[in-house]
């Protein structure tokens, strides 16, 4: 890990123990939501930042994550924390089938592919009522009882975003992160170089699944409820939206978008709550157009600027 | 340079033969690379000669005929597996990894533990810019950069494929002085498929000339330029005379 690295880690936990206390408490439930979102789209930023696998079927996973959590808990009395490991097992495990079904699929197939994998998903859960409870949703055991409750989840929420915070630094920095990326920029070159493309392929994919899927079940025992909408065509819109404006392929890009999506949705749902999917479609096609790097390509440009004045002025 | 006569053969090809659909690429080429040689495969544009390269690396399955390499076997290993067996490769148009940086492009290919790269990238000049991404490079600094990364496989044979092709004449002179190091310092053997003529007869060892999915001539860069097959094939008729 870099200097800067632990130094916004660190930032990020100060802010989110102080969040609570000086925050009205409404928004204990939204940067909950931020949490989550954080945590999946962690995961998809490794799948299309890191790997270059332009997966549309993300929002799948937090879905299988979520039911296989609730699920377990409704019939075998499992304790969330532990549904937390089942759901991104079993959701690693799905991403692994689905990662060995599109090895041979590129670019515009892939998306298709996994995409009807989502719908797939997303069509079962909801015919499969007397086992999910259809579209109704699904009654999950919250991670605590008694007046904090909702507090204790917020704080495992922002714990669980720093473990997938950290994962995704430390595999940036590794040689499995290397091989990723090498994926990415040129698959054949790669493959010719000896580089094992199939494995990191597979490996890029399930990595980033079994993160949406902790994610999803982290979604459904802090609602206490879990519903298909979870793993609907617009959370995957949000997804992109998400990592697109925070910076593809970089460590920060995910944290930073996912705060910045669910806070303002959050902040205009007062005056035009139904105009906030407009609102993110201008700023996802004027991000994409002026500045494809998205905030991260923003910090990128001031902050070695930032830096000189600051050497300048500590010189004087 | 002169012709040492060195007789291990690193790499054996028989009988070789790729088709796509019923198009033959070649037909039944039968060739031995030995080794410490640098060996250049020339013939006009279409003749197969990229092909034979993905042939021997593994990109393309051979429908017909084996490849050994160091007496083992490789056709229908994966890419990766030759690779790791000992053959690194450049391309035509350089593709480096291109959002990674100078250095990462070394390491994700070196063997894991290996740490020493300064060799490899002063070899390329590069080393002042490892930590650049590889896309803001220039083109001759990326197919250098490509050529670092090929050799930090630590191969035992390099197929380099154009490596001059759009070089301006600095450049390839740069390029050639490159070429001479490597097969010198890091005692590799060289196959090369180029154009430039006149950087083949200067640096080649042996020839092998690829017309029309057949070879048609090999031997020491002076036969080749005095053999009438190649004259009409490929170098033309002014090329003989030129040399004489």
């Amino acid at each position: 890990m870099k200097k800067n690295e632990i130094i916004v880690a660190v930032t990020i936990i100060v802010l989110g123990l102080i969040a609570p206390k000086v925050l009205p408490s409404v928004w204990i439930t939204v940067l909950s939501m931020a949490f989550y979102y954080a945590i999946l789209t962690i995961g998809w930023n490794i799948i299309f930042g890191y790997t270059g696998l332009f997966s549309y079927g993300h929002a799948a996973f937090p879905a299988i994550g979520g039911y296989t959590s609730a699920l377990l808990a409704q019939h075998i009395g499992l304790s969330p924390f532990l549904g937390l490991l089942a759901g991104a097992f079993i959701a690693g495990l799905l991403g692994i089938v689905i990662g060995l079904l599109i090895l041979r699929v590129h670019g515009f197939y892939l998306c298709l592919v996994t995409w009807a994998f989502a719908e797939v998903v997303n069509v079962i859960i909801t015919a499969e009522h007397q086992i999910t409870g259809g579209t109704g949703g699904l009654l999950a055991p919250t991670f605590f009882s008694g007046p904090n409750a909702e507090l204790f989840g917020y704080f495992m929420g922002l714990g669980l975003m720093m473990f997938a915070f950290l994962i995704s630094i430390l595999l940036y920095h590794s040689r499995w992160g290397l091989n990723l990326f090498a994926v990415r920029d040129d698959i054949d070159a790669a493959e010719s170089m000896g580089i094992k493309t199939r494995f990191w392929k597979v490996f890029g994919f399930a990595f980033g699944c079994s993160l949406a899927g902790l994610a999803g079940a982290y979604f459904a025992h802090f609602l206490g409820l879990i519903d298909p909408g979870i793993g609907g065509l617009d959370q995957m819109g949000y997804v992109c939206l998400i990592v697109i404006i925070g910076g593809l392929g970089t460590v920060y890009g995910p944290i930073l978008g996912s705060f910045f999506v669910v806070i303002t949705k959050e902040l205009i749902s007062g005056y035009a709550s139904g105009y906030s999917l407009l609102i993110f479609s201008v700023i996802m096609i004027l991000a994409v157009r002026f500045l494809s790097g998205g905030f991260m390509e923003i910090i990128q440009v001031i902050s070695p600027r930032l830096n000189n004045r600051y050497l300048k002025f500590v010189n004087k | 340079m002169t012709n040492t006569p060195q007789q291990t053969s690193l790499l054996q090809a028989r009988n070789l033969s790729m088709a796509f659909g019923g198009l033959d690429v070649f037909k039944d080429i039968s060739l031995d690379i030995f080794e410490h040689q640098i060996v250049a495969l020339i013939g006009p544009n279409g003749a197969g000669k990229t092909t034979l390269i993905n042939c021997i690396t593994g990109v393309y399955k051979p429908t017909e005929g084996n490849i050994a390499f160091q007496g083992k076997p490789i056709s229908g290993l994966r890419p990766h597996q030759i690779c790791r067996a000992g053959i690194g490769r450049t391309y035509q148009i350089p593709r480096p990894f291109m959002n990674m940086t100078v250095l990462q492009n070394l390491q994700v290919c070196a063997k894991p533990g290996e740490k020493d790269f300064r060799r490899l990238l002063d070899l390329a000049g590069l080393w002042e810019k490892r930590h650049r991404l590889a896309k803001a490079l220039t083109f001759q600094e990326r197919r250098l950069l490509e050529l670092s990364r090929a050799l930090s496989v630590n191969p035992k044979l390099l197929l380099l494929d154009e490596t001059i092709a759009g070089l301006n004449p600095s450049e390839t002179k740069d390029m050639m002085t490159i070429l001479k190091r490597i097969h010198s310092e890091f005692k590799v053997t060289i196959l090369w498929v180029e154009h430039v003529m006149s950087a083949i007869m200067e640096t080649a060892h042996h020839i092998f000339c690829l017309h029309q999915g057949a070879l048609i001539a090999e031997g020491s860069p002076a036969d080749i330029a005095n053999n009438d097959k190649v004259i009409e094939a490929y170098l033309g008729e002014e090329y003989k005379f030129q040399e004489k």
